[in-house]
């Protein structure tokens, strides 16, 4: 310690404890500020002077400390030491992406609302598609929304990868939050990282090379703790094949029993599975078909027991979820939920829709209907969806079909919405058409795309009230409108405002929306 | 003249809509304390009190002679509502005035408008006794030796009061209730030293900041010492003052700018400027009690002179830039004539004349050795010991992260903190890609806070 320093804490010390607790008097220091504190402490009062306010004490801190202060402050040195310097970032393959799309990208990162995401990812899918990257400036910012992106089910943390460059993943390696954004071309994050580490890090690999991936997996396997081998097991739903059949028809002896549905629920995708093979020949056994003169019929026929390979293949013996079926029902669902349901059009050479005809009021409706929703979209056959989604609407089960329209394939799902808004061209929440729209959270065709545009200008021209909760609905839909409409939705939608009486807020939100999209994706083009 | 005035006429000078209307409203005598008038041949005059939201009733008076009016109320307006609505009641019932002598407080105004009456009347026709030099710069050196007297007594009252503060100790300091400082920073603008009252409304803040939350106590010791620190400026400026006619010119400049005398612009202007090629390198934009500040650092491209630049405007009025002065953004050249405010380390300046703005040339200054660019921080506190914030230009810095703080660090390993309010570390660090960048930013003697940077051949602001 110097010899300023020594006194700077005497100083210190003196003036927090106060000077009527001690007096003060520096102590004697050498060099040259010593001198100068010598030669500015203040005489002592003459003796006849009756007390003087301020005292001694204090006018000597003040000047000690005045004196002091500076000379500390203007002696203070930087640290002279070797710190741990992070390594140089490596080389970037991709250029920056513009100054206009960069504030797009902060445009979006500052802004808030279930929108921001949709935005988000596109702003991330065009700067792919013109091979960009994010602008230096922008990193932290975009990382810190790490919960949010990952929450995107892995496709969106994916897409960002290339996108943040090798600045931003060099960025994300130096803060312990943000390591799902580092992929790491080794696989030390593999066999050494955290849970969200490997997590990732077999996400990466499952998207490159799936074999090599499940291999991965089936070596770690037995040792993985319960709780790991479902997530991790998840993340072979990403390329899915019959080369994972083997390991998944080893799973469903596991011991716990949401990694045995797991499995069975991944094989129910694989209809050359062994699982779906000997789930078809019970369901063969429970269904058969009659065909009549006159009329044909389905006759179903279930065993009075669940037997023990059913159990190991993962039927519940005792299911409770959600419908309200009988026990024998349940297994019946269960069973026909594995089987593709082409088997049957296949075998009975039906339509879907000529089978769903007969089985109105059936005894065994609700069993078979549930079953066949569940294998229609394990196996995304549009065919049978489409005429499952028919179905329920004609029969007047709206509620009943929302709960399981989102799952729908986005074709399906469009060519419903769009009948509807041809039926009732309106936009609110009252009518059925807007309850399914909006649910489609996916990039829309032109056709739905169209039909929307068309809705929203019908409505804004018929001047009239503004439907229930429009304002939530036009804040929701423009990151779906169809990239390749955005330039004529927002001509007509504009078009359209004018007319209005009065503006529309809500249409107006909108249009600066789609405007802010179009904007974006020019900003790449430049 | 008119000898009377109607209610039409005395309406006609109103300054707005608003205030015809108020004024009609007050125009009846049970809003009044009371209503006085007096009329000779040379004076006319009404006065009366009114009382509005403040403790005391507002006094309010109309020289009929002018007219001209005067009120205690806080309104801009002129005439205000209370004396329109006074000239009003007057023009409409003249008989609700009671006739008296007028007080004092009417008197003295009448005589000061007489006066001013007289000057203005004499400077008109050109014979009178108003350009006299002597006799202006005697009432300029009557003002300056009253400011000098009631500043000296106000120095002697802050001393004492900093000789209460150091007696009772600084660890009870934090604790004071926020009128605490208040009152004596008021005294200090009563005593019209306003930079002084702003050191002292500073200290309750340096106390508590120097212990941002969750750190251990050993920050609260550094906020003492930040309080320590002020107390000891505040006690430099006093001494200084005291004394101040012993020092050399630039010294008592820096001294009256601390206590807070102000220069006029357009004084400043008069004098030479320094022409070079000025890079803009930072801005920010403070608010302060309703003013809204912004300060722009330059730096001379050939004479390497840094420059702080100050524009104002009342909060909430700003641009949604977020500049108050857009042409001044920072990452531009700007080629311009800059008058600096006298003092021995001259920083603020204004600009007197400027060209367009050009484009920062790609090499910008900076010293690449902390040591040197402290050494210049130590040079420049010599000169001016009040120095709070030193415009520090660095290139070749390593931004890094250890044991949960920031550092700047140079080639030879020696390494500065970074100012703790400093948000933007992550982007620094982006920026730098583990390679040495560039940063402008301010040096408060012990840490760093980054206002822009420059690498790979761009220039941001943070």
């Amino acid at each position: 310690m110097t010899n300023s320093e020594t006194l700077w804490q005497e100083i210190s010390i003196a003036a927090l404890l106060g000077t009527q607790r001690r007096p003060f008097q520096p102590s004697k220091t050498t060099g040259e500020l010593g001198e100068l504190l010598n030669a500015a402490m203040p005489q002592p009062p003459a003796s006849e002077a009756p007390d003087p306010v301020p005292s001694g004490d204090e006018r000597r801190l003040l000047r000690a400390a005045a004196i002091t202060a500076l000379h500390r402050r203007a002696g203070r040195l930087p640290m002279q030491r070797k710190p741990a310097y992070p390594p140089p970032a490596p080389e970037e393959e991709w250029p920056r992406c513009s100054l206009q799309a960069g504030r797009c990208l902060e445009q979006i990162l500052s802004s808030q609302g279930a929108a921001q995401l949709a935005f988000l990812a596109e702003w991330v899918e065009i700067a792919a598609v013109n091979r960009q990257r994010v602008r230096e400036e922008h990193l932290p910012a975009l990382l810190e929304q790490h919960k949010a992106i990952q929450s995107r089910a892995g496709q969106l943390r994916r897409s960002l990868l290339p996108v943040l460059g090798a600045r931003g993943q060099w960025l994300a390696a130096r803060n312990p939050d943000w390591s799902a954004f580092v992929s790491l071309p080794d696989e030390c994050a593999w066999s050494e990282g955290q849970r969200k580490e490997r997590l990732a890090n077999l996400e990466d690999v499952r998207a490159q090379n799936p074999d090599h991936a499940r291999e991965l997996l089936e070596e770690v396997w037995p040792q993985e703790a319960p709780a790991e081998r479902l997530a991790l097991l998840q993340i072979l739903s990403d390329g899915l094949s019959m080369a994972d059949e083997p390991f998944l028809e080893a799973a469903l002896d596991d011991r716990r029993k949401d990694v045995r549905q797991s499995a069975a629920a991944l094989l129910a995708r694989l209809p050359e599975s062994r699982l779906v093979a000997r789930m078809t020949a019970r369901a063969h056994v429970m269904l058969t078909w009659r065909s009549g003169l006159l009329r044909s019929s389905l006759e179903v026929t279930i065993p009075d027991a669940c037997d023990a390979s059913m159990l190991r293949d993962g039927i519940d013996p005792r299911p409770t979820t959600g419908s309200r079926l009988g026990e024998k029902a349940g297994w019946f669902t269960q069973v026909l939920a594995f089987v593709p349901p082409r088997t049957w059009t296949a075998a009975w050479n039906k339509r879907p829709s000529q089978l769903l005809g007969i089985i109105r009021k059936h005894e065994w409706e609700k069993a078979l209907l549930e079953g066949w929703k569940e294998a229609a979209l394990r196996a995304e056959d549009a065919e049978w969806l489409e005429a499952l989604a028919n179905y329920e609407f004609k029969n007047g089960e709206q509620k009943r079909l929302l709960d399981w329209f989102p799952r729908l394939p986005a074709p399906v799902k469009e060519r419903l919405v769009i009948s509807l808004l041809r039926e009732y061209p309106t936009l609110s929440y009252e009518q059925t058409a807007s309850l399914f729209l909006s649910t489609c959270r996916h990039s829309w065709g032109p056709g739905l795309t169209q039909s929307v545009a068309t809705c929203v200008c019908q409505t804004l021209q018929r001047g009239d009230l503004t439907p229930w909760r429009w304002e939530k609905l036009l804040r929701d839909i423009p990151p779906y409108f169809n990239p390749s409409l955005l330039e004529t939705s927002i001509e007509r939608i504009a078009a359209a405002l004018q007319i209005k009486d009065g503006g529309d807020p809500s249409a107006a939100g909108l249009l600066s929306a789609l405007e802010f999209r179009l904007g974006m994706r020019r900003a790449f083009e430049e | 003249m008119p000898v009377t005035w109607t209610p039409a006429q005395v309406l006609d000078l109103a300054p707005d809509e608003a205030s015809r209307k108020n004024a009609s409203a007050l125009a009846t005598p049970r809003k009044w304390v009371y209503l006085c008038c007096h009329e000779t041949a040379e004076q006319r005059v009404l006065w009366g009190e009114i009382r509005g939201s403040g403790t005391d009733p507002y006094r309010c008076q109309v020289d009929l002679n002018g007219p001209s009016f005067k009120c205690s109320c806080p309104s801009r307006k002129l005439p205000c509502k209370h004396a329109l609505g006074l000239f009003l009641l007057f023009a409409g019932q003249p008989g609700a005035f009671e006739v008296s002598t007028p007080p004092d407080w009417v008197t003295i105004w009448l005589i000061k408008r007489a006066e001013m009456d007289e000057r203005r009347a004499a400077r008109a026709e050109g014979r009178g006794p108003a350009p006299d030099p002597a006799a202006v710069s005697a009432a300029r050196a009557r003002r300056a030796a009253e400011r000098d007297r009631k500043i000296r007594a106000g120095l002697d009252d802050l001393e004492t009061w900093l000789c209460d503060l150091l007696r009772q100790g600084l660890a009870s300091a934090p604790s004071q209730p926020r009128a605490y400082w208040e009152t004596a920073a008021a005294r200090l603008v009563d005593a019209q030293a306003p930079g002084l009252a702003r050191m002292v409304r500073a200290m309750p803040w340096l106390a508590v900041s120097g212990a941002p939350v969750g750190e251990t106590s050993s920050s609260s010791a550094n906020g003492q010492e930040r309080l320590l620190d002020q107390v000891a400026r505040l006690y430099l400026a006093i001494e200084g003052y005291r004394r101040i006619d012993t020092l050399p010119e630039p010294n008592q400049a820096d001294l009256r700018a601390v206590i807070g005398f102000t220069l006029k612009q357009e004084d400043l202007l008069e004098c030479p400027g320094i022409a070079d090629t000025w890079l803009v390198l930072a801005n920010q934009v403070e608010e302060d009690t309703g003013l809204a500040v912004q300060r722009t650092w330059l730096v001379g491209q050939a004479s390497g002179l840094p420059a702080l630049v100050l524009s104002f405007a009342v909060s909430g009025s700003a641009p949604n830039t977020g500049l108050l002065d857009s042409s001044l953004s920072a990452g531009g050249a700007l080629p311009a004539e800059l008058v600096f405010y006298p003092g021995a380390y001259p920083l603020r300046a204004v600009i007197r004349t400027r060209q367009p703005i050009q484009e920062l040339p790609a090499k910008l200054p900076g010293s690449a050795s902390l040591l040197t660019a402290t050494a210049g921080y130590a040079d420049a506190l010599a000169q001016f010991p009040w120095l709070e914030r030193y415009p520090m230009a660095l290139n070749g810095m390593r931004p890094f992260y250890e044991d949960g703080a920031w550092f700047l660090a140079d080639a030879e390993d020696r390494s500065v903190p970074l100012a703790r309010n400093f948000l933007h570390s992550w982007t620094l660090l982006a920026l730098s890609g583990g390679q040495p960048l560039g940063i402008f930013g301010e040096w408060d003697g012990e840490r760093m806070l980054p206002l822009s940077a420059w690498a790979e051949g761009r220039f941001l602001s943070l």
